[in-house]
């Protein structure tokens, strides 16, 4: 499973079945919510998903961020000591 | 992709607008807004930025890969391409009608034409699951009413029937009923007339008879309706 797959899967229901129906079955949002049955949340729902993707995806890049930083420095402490 | 951070003071609006905007589905005014917004907001520019690669790149990535571990899978469960030759052509004919302005919707010998977007258009609004619910309950209700009057006007046809052959006879009566006293006067007034007459042929025979009686003892003391 890929990080938006994991991303994806965080998501609540209604939030999933919207991206799912737009971006994996290639419906239009009206075609979403009539499948839904749901005439009004729809638009919101694919927004509110869509968002939390975008924070999930800022969370992991942070998160590699400092994996990358910790391991510089590890490699960096290496080389001084054998420096030494 | 650079992730931002957005600042409060930007409300839901725009950004919904951003993530509307990556799959088209913004109408004309609304993309305007959104244009006039982007001009002069940074943080809103990089949100729809970011918005737009995770549509088109991040999630079409996992759409690939979902298709493709589908069709590897079973033929059933792979995406069935009829279905969406067809979906695709619905829709490019409801975007061609959408498109059209009134104005061009004309017809075949030049005449114009508003009974098909007109129809079209209440068709548009019957797919709508909960107002087409509330449409075809109303039309079974207009059918029932409509039956139940007809019902009963079909049971009441023959009492009214017979109240209108009555009324009609109470009518001919009224207008007969002056005609039968007129007649019934004037046979009065002949009758009269004879009786009169007879009066006047008896006074004579009625004097000769008091004349008789006053002569004849024995007439006198005989009764009147005696045989002679």
């Amino acid at each position: 499973m890929g990080p938006l797959e994991t991303g994806i899967a965080t998501l609540s229901a209604k939030q999933r079945q919207v991206i799912a129906r737009v971006h994996f079955e290639g419906h239009t949002l009206q075609e979403a919510s009539e499948k839904l049955r749901e005439t009004l949340a729809t638009r919101n729902n694919y927004y509110r998903g869509l968002k939390e993707l975008r924070t999930f995806l800022q969370a992991r890049d942070a998160v590699q961020k400092v994996r990358e930083g910790t391991a510089l420095e590890g490699n960096e402490a290496y080389s001084f000591e054998s420096e030494t | 992709m650079r992730h931002t951070a957005l600042s409060p003071r930007h409300n839901d609006w725009y950004e919904g607008l951003c993530a509307l905007a990556c799959i088209g589905e913004l109408s004309s005014s609304e993309l305007e807004e959104l244009q006039a917004h982007l001009a002069e907001c940074v943080s809103c520019r990089e949100l729809h930025a970011d918005f737009r690669n995770i549509s088109a790149d991040d999630l079409a990535c996992v759409a690939v890969s979902r298709d493709l571990s589908r069709a590897t899978g079973t033929e059933s469960e792979g995406m069935d391409e009829q279905l969406l030759r067809s979906r695709l052509l619905d829709r490019g004919r409801q975007q061609r009608s959408s498109e059209i302005p009134p104005t061009e919707a004309t017809a075949v010998h030049g005449k114009p034409v508003f009974l098909l977007p007109l129809l079209r258009r209440i068709f548009d609004w019957l797919r709508q699951p909960a107002l087409s619910y509330g449409t075809v309950g109303l039309l079974l209700c207009a059918i029932v009413g409509l039956g139940a009057y007809r019902l009963r006007e079909a049971q009441l046809s023959p009492a009214l029937t017979k109240l209108c052959s009555e009324g009609n006879d109470l009518k001919s009566r009224a207008w007969e009923s002056p005609a039968q006293a007129d007649r019934t006067s004037v046979s009065l007034v002949r009758i009269r007339a004879e009786r009169d007459l007879l009066r006047k042929f008896l006074e004579p025979k009625r004097g000769m008879r008091n004349c008789k009686v006053s002569r004849n003892p024995l007439i006198r003391n005989s009764p009147p309706n005696a045989p002679r």
